[in-house]
């Protein structure tokens, strides 16, 4: 006598949850830190691109288009086996996610972080010269404290998509959700209550994420909102961003 | 006459192929108020910018307090030049500027406007700063308005803390960049009194503008412009009784 199967049995996950919380915590893990490295990395580039040197801005060129125009799928297993082959540096998986997302998200964040830097009105960097502050000065507290406001939004988006990415680090072994996920459906065959129930914690994530980005844009917006006119005067002209 | 404090000699800038400014030669004494007059885009603020070299000349010098100040043409230059740039915080901490536009640093309280420079460009401490800040402020008749935002201000307020901002690290000369153009009409009496009362107090400035009364009345001497040149400069009772014809055809269209 075949015993009945029931239809939907998510017995399973309950048996399986404390595995699946820690593949939750890596996942996040892995999205935090990766999306923390882009941001340093992509403040970085992002100055590069706007420095006066051509080599820099060429460097920081190629950079972006890299890493924006390759798959994070492609990059995740260049770094955990090709680089053993290539070079012989043998990166642990997680470290190897880790490095992968945040040169993914870099690339793109290098470019928010250029535009917001260009959005801040020249008036500024030209007030704070003025004064006698030193171009780092400039950036670190007039420039860039305006900019970051303006890429809260974006870089919040990018964080949400890294969270999502953090999925295709499976493919190497990373025990994160998407993989004990897999590793459990296939032990109980029960795949469609699994990926029902990953797909959920990262839809859960992802609006949380999303509202903690807002309620700081909300707390930041309060003393970003003057605009001032562009200057009408012929006299005006551009002068270079420093940097 | 006093020692002169500020000299162009022979300055020039150009952006792309458009030259804005070609040959200016101009000296200023200490403790005088020098007002550049003259159509909009012949250069008033563009020379105004090269003093401080926000918008540095590519040709020419300026030297302040006898020392010279240009930059060097040539790529073999390069190491000459970035020194150069390195030294110019100097030159402009000693040089005070306010704009048109205000810029204000809106992330910044009035108080913190005020304290920055002194804090990062003359190295006081907090509280230094601050009770230099709050005085600064007071004067510009905005004692009670010390911690609030820009984006709660008037646009004369702004221009208030721009001023107090630029005086609080108690330059030798102060640049005014048509600081009453983006004022509201009852706005602009407020500001070009407190200019005033600068003057008086014995500051040396260079007042862009398009106020003719301020500057027939302030000025020690006035500067004409027209297409990138100083056209004539003179006493404001000299530059009123003119006979080059372009100045007589501004000031006729402007005075009426």
């Amino acid at each position: 006598m075949a015993s009945e199967q029931p239809f939907f049995d998510f017995a399973p996950i309950w048996q399986a949850k404390s595995l699946l919380i820690e593949g939750f915590g890596i996942a996040m893990f892995s999205a935090i830190a990766g999306i923390f490295f882009a941001i340093l990395l992509g403040l970085v580039v992002a100055m590069m691109r706007l420095s006066r040197y051509r080599v820099l801005r060429a460097i920081a060129f190629i950079y972006t288009q890299l890493f924006r125009g390759v798959p994070l799928y492609v990059l995740v297993l260049w770094i955990y086996f090709g680089l053993v082959f290539a070079v012989g540096i043998d990166i642990p998986r997680i470290p190897s996610g880790i490095i992968a997302l945040a040169l993914l998200n870099s690339g793109y964040l290098s470019e928010t972080f250029r535009s917001g830097i260009l959005a801040v009105d020249k008036g500024q960097r030209e007030a704070g010269e003025a004064l006698g502050l030193r171009p780092w000065q400039v950036n670190r507290f007039i420039v860039l404290p305006q900019a970051g406001r303006i890429v809260v939004p974006p870089t919040g988006n990018q964080f949400v998509d890294a969270i999502k990415d953090s999925a295709i680090l499976s493919i190497i072994g990373v025990p994160e959700l998407m993989k004990i996920a897999q590793e459990q459906a296939n032990m109980y065959y029960r795949p469609f209550e699994f990926y029902t129930v990953a797909g959920l914690l990262y839809l859960v994530a992802v609006i949380l994420v999303s509202k903690g980005i807002s309620r700081l844009e909300r707390r930041l917006a309060r003393f970003s909102r003057e605009k001032i006119e562009a200057s009408s005067d012929a006299d005006k002209t551009v002068s270079e961003v420093g940097g | 006459m006093n020692p002169t404090l500020l000299q162009l000699k022979n300055v020039g800038k150009r952006f792309g192929d458009h030259v804005v400014l070609s040959e200016i030669n101009l000296e200023i004494a200490k403790g005088e108020v020098v007002c550049v007059i003259g159509p909009s885009g012949s250069g008033k603020s563009t020379l105004l910018r090269c003093i401080n070299f926000i918008a540095p000349p590519e040709e020419g010098e300026v030297i302040f307090e006898g020392r010279s100040w240009k930059r060097f043409h040539s790529a073999l230059n390069f190491i000459a030049n970035r020194k150069y740039e390195a030294q110019l915080p100097k030159l402009r901490a000693e040089i005070g500027m306010v704009f048109q536009h205000f810029n204000v640093f809106p992330h910044m309280s009035a108080i913190e406007n005020v304290m920055l420079g002194l804090t990062k460009v003359r190295g006081k401490n907090r509280n230094e700063a601050r009770e230099i800040a709050e005085r600064s402020l007071r004067q510009v008749g905005l004692g009670d308005k010390l911690d609030q935002y820009p984006e709660k201000l008037s646009g004369g307020q702004k221009q208030r803390v721009a001023i107090a901002r630029a005086l609080a690290l108690n330059p030798k000369v102060m640049l005014f960049d048509e600081v009453t153009s983006a004022l509201d009409p009852e706005l602009v009496t407020g500001i070009l009194d407190e200019m005033r009362r600068l003057a008086s107090d014995g500051m040396t400035m260079v007042v862009v503008t398009h106020e003719m009364n301020f500057a027939f009345q302030v000025a020690t001497r006035i500067v004409f412009m027209d297409a990138g040149r100083i056209v004539t400069i003179g006493t404001p009772d000299e530059i009123r009784n003119t006979t080059e014809p372009r100045a007589r055809a501004f000031l006729s269209s402007i005075l009426g």
